[in-house]
């Protein structure tokens, strides 16, 4: 036993603290026979032997304590050590590491929107410039699972072009995702997300998750949790990130539902019910498209609902409905409202099909000064831009994706999505949307820790020009569990 | 079995690629959205004007040149036409000078015209000002005849009448009947066949197509690479189609662009079109200039002050001035969000909007009856 410790401290020595315990566990060492020396001829046994001294005695007496007390020190050392490897071990669950490198190509310059030159799509609004105009979707050209075009392109409602691809086919190391989860007794444990981004010009680093999880009960299935959350909108944002997500990309109407605000929430499961309920400084949007601090403008917080029943179809058929409500984000008057609701589906393996669904409508109301605030109650047309104090925002959206496993690695699908908005900031920007979207692609679990995505995305522009903007792109992603 | 899904992976790869294709781009610059709308400026796009009067445009030009038309000299100074209190020695051309695309390099110094005072405003070329549907700088007149009453009544310009008008007219165009009609009747009917030649002689002051045009409809050589360039930003960052398009590169509407009262005979204060609409909305703004041959046209704006188009150019680059003017500037003005490449392209593309110049026969001074 004390020769195993010994091992155990050996290569403890040799791997480091840092590293990740060496699996398997070693194995007993069994304890060593010691050679027998080659031994002169033997004199006559004495059956006897000579009788040492009483100092002589003495003198072994005390070797021997000494080399007593020098094992009691080293077994006392091997314990120690014994016990850091010990707590140690779990980090093996408590660290999670994964890294997603990918390669696209967009067609066009790589953006999903183009400025409405001469104003002759949409005629409506001709008090914003035709370059500040844009019609298309700035995120249909989404080249990763965090939701990242390929371009902005003439996109102004975001702040900063993290691809920057310009139209250039490219690789790319999508994130280096640290995952944090750990229980720390009572009840309650801890779960972070932290991504580290390699991107052109300054690199990135992204807490997406930082929450606090607390369970009060064994008998009922209740999770309350304080911190940067997980939104409850919908299905989609349960596995958004590279290694649970099925494709490569989100669909359009990720970006209003799978947003991490700062708040709290609680998670209830009864039977066939789940139901979760936040609280947060504000929407459930992507942050991408929050130029606002997510830290509270109001003294009203948003509330976000969501309730869901499993039914007894394939391994079971999720049906919910989701709703959200509150001041808006990014201004201080708490009349100002936004509110969001949808609809989700999910069926899961029906004959190995899956397939998820999800519509969300809603908006954001939108604040305009002066005479323009005046019109907007006349219904008149007004030279001064709406919209000017706090955005505006009405969107609607939706997509089916379907998936069958074909083989035990190799799962095809296909996703169809759509969105219509209108989002107008005075005259800084307005976007005009009308997007389909037609996704194919295969998820191949080449091992539990390794996928590789390949996807395709065709996209359409519904009553405005056509322009190249399709989307071919892959993902690799390796994890260490 | 890694190395076989590997393979497929790469043919699906292949096939997928060819799918993500390049956007195919006009004259390896524009894309076709752009191109499209670029096509909006091609003069040939513009119906010949109509030429009512144009049996009396000879005549017209004769007035045109005839200083007689003018009262009462009231200012002086470098470049006066005259000693204070003369009268009949200015005429439209003083002003609207023929052999400088008919706007005014005497008073430039100042940046507005002396005419028999200091006017308010800095001299707009009457070339292609047929194809117009408003006129002047705040729009006071809507149909070309109308012009002659501006300058007639502001005594800063030809100090005149319309009876003085109406008594050249009598006294020395008196042989022209096939011109003018019958040269008896009352002063009205005489001044309104004067303002008749006078629009019919300025409905022939029109340019030819300008090198844009020719590149427009499809001679890709017909301007520089920079002035595409200027094209695109035109179009495009440097917003300014959203005032100036059209073949004449007006939208022919009223903005309050921030041009500040500055200038030696610059008046404090000008309320612009609010002058003639009473809306409080129109304070301090003025029409969208033409860009037909504006880097023949110079000074610009509706004080003179900018001598160049770069300076123009500046001035938009930065969102305007931020005080000096009257009113509200549009909220537009804003900062571009374009380069000192992008400005000099901006420059190189205005200056191929000059067409043919005017017909010597038209910018000639004929002999006066």
């Amino acid at each position: 036993m004390t020769l195993h410790r010994l091992v155990i401290v050996a290569v403890m020595a040799t791997s480091g603290v840092a590293h990740a315990w060496p699996e398997p566990a070693p194995q007993p060492v069994p304890e060593p026979v010691p050679e027998p020396a080659p031994e002169p001829p033997a004199p006559a046994p004495d059956p006897v032997g000579p009788i040492p001294t009483p100092a002589e005695l003495a003198a072994r007496i005390d070797e021997l304590e000494q080399q007593a007390g020098n094992a009691e020190v080293v077994e006392q050392n091997v314990e120690t050590l014994s016990e850091t490897v010990d707590k140690l071990v779990p980090l093996r669950r408590f660290l999670t590491i994964y890294i997603d490198v990918g390669w696209f190509h967009v067609g066009g310059n790589g953006a999903g929107v183009r400025s409405d030159v001469g104003h002759r799509n949409i005629r409506d609004y001709d008090d914003i410039p035709a370059d500040w105009v844009l019609v298309g979707d700035p995120l249909s050209t989404a080249i990763n699972s965090r939701g990242e075009p390929a371009d902005i392109g003439a996109a102004r409602a975001i702040a900063t072009d993290t691809v920057n691809s310009d139209g250039n086919p490219s690789f790319i190391v999508n994130a280096l995702g640290l995952a944090i989860g750990r229980t720390v007794g009572r009840g309650i444990s801890i779960a972070g997300l932290v991504e580290l981004l390699p991107r052109p010009g300054p690199d990135l680093l992204d807490v997406g998750l930082a929450h606090i999880d607390y369970r009060p009960s064994r008998q009922v299935d209740l999770v309350l949790s304080a911190g940067k959350i997980d939104s409850v909108l919908g299905v989609e944002y349960r596995a958004q990130d590279a290694p649970r997500r099925l494709t490569v990309t989100p669909s359009l109407l990720c970006r209003y539902t799978c947003g991490r605000p700062f708040g709290v929430q609680g998670r209830l499961t009864r039977g066939r019910l789940l139901a979760s309920l936040s609280v947060t400084n504000g929407d459930n949007f992507n942050e991408r498209f929050e130029i606002d601090e997510q830290t509270g403008y109001h003294l009203v917080p948003t509330a976000a609902a969501h309730l869901q029943w499993i039914l007894p179809v394939g391994q079971g058929l999720e049906v919910g409905v989701s709703a959200a409500a509150g001041p808006q984000d990014g201004q201080s008057a708490s009349h100002v409202h936004q509110w969001h609701y949808g609809f989700d589906l999910r069926l899961r393996d029906l004959r190995g099909v899956d397939v998820y669904a999800e519509f969300v409508q809603g908006k954001q109301q939108g604040s305009s000064a002066g005479a323009a605030h005046a019109a907007d109650a006349m219904r008149v047309p007004s030279p001064v831009a709406h919209c000017g104090i706090a955005q505006c925002l009405t969107y609607k959206a939706a997509y089916v994706l379907a998936s069958k496993r074909v083989t035990w690695w190799l799962t095809p699908y296909a996703r169809v999505d759509w969105r219509d908005a209108r989002h107008q900031r005075g005259i800084d920007f307005l976007y005009v949307t009308r997007a389909l979207r037609a996704t194919a692609g295969v998820h191949a679990e080449m091992t539990s820790r390794i996928i590789a995505k390949v996807e395709y995305t065709a996209n359409v522009e519904l009553g405005t020009p056509q322009f190249p903007n399709n989307v071919l792109t892959t993902s690799v992603v390796v994890s260490t569990d | 079995m890694l190395a076989w899904r590997g393979v497929r992976g790469l043919v699906l790869l292949g096939v997928c690629g060819v799918a993500a294709c390049a956007e195919p781009l006009v004259d390896g610059t524009f894309t076709q959205d752009e191109w499209d709308f670029a096509q909006s400026f091609r003069l040939d796009r513009l119906a010949t004007p109509e030429c009512q009067f144009c049996a009396s445009a000879d005549a017209g030009q004769q007035l045109f040149f005839d200083p007689r038309l003018s009262g009462e000299i009231i200012a002086d100074g470098e470049g006066a036409l005259g000693a204070l209190g003369e009268s009949g020695k200015v005429a439209c051309a003083s002003c609207h000078d023929p052999q400088h695309w008919f706007v005014d390099r005497r008073s430039m110094t100042s940046g507005i015209s002396l005419g028999t005072g200091w006017t308010k405003r800095n001299t707009i070329s009457p070339v292609n000002s047929a194809y117009l549907v408003t006129f002047t700088w705040d729009g006071a007149a809507s149909r070309l005849e109308d012009v002659l009453d501006i300058p007639v009544t502001s005594p800063a310009a030809l100090h005149s009448s319309r009876a003085i008008v109406a008594d050249v007219i009598r006294t020395h165009y008196g042989g022209l009947v096939t011109a003018f009609g019958p040269t008896t009747g009352s002063d009205d009917e005489l001044y309104q066949r004067a303002a008749r030649a006078l629009a019919a002689y300025q409905t022939q002051l029109r340019t030819g197509p300008a090198p844009l045009d020719r590149y427009l409809a499809g001679d890709y050589t017909a301007i520089p690479d920079e002035a595409k360039r200027g094209l695109q930003v035109f179009i495009g960052r440097g917003l300014c189609s959203e005032c100036h398009n059209g073949p004449l590169l007006t939208d022919q509407c009223f903005y309050n662009t921030g041009v500040p009262q500055r200038g030696l005979h610059a008046p404090a204060t000008d309320l612009g079109r609010f002058g003639v609409s009473g809306n409080a909305r129109d304070v301090g703004a003025f029409r969208t200039p033409m860009l037909r041959q504006v880097a023949e046209t110079g000074p610009y704006m509706h004080t003179g002050e900018l001598a160049t188009l770069a300076d123009v150019i500046d001035f938009y680059r930065w969102g305007g001035s931020p005080s000096g003017f009257s009113g509200t500037k549009d909220q537009r003005l804003l900062p571009l969000e374009i380069d000192d490449d992008d400005a000099s392209a901006l420059d190189a593309f205005l200056h191929t909007l000059t067409g043919e110049p005017i017909a010597a026969a038209l910018t000639t001074r004929p002999s006066l009856p």
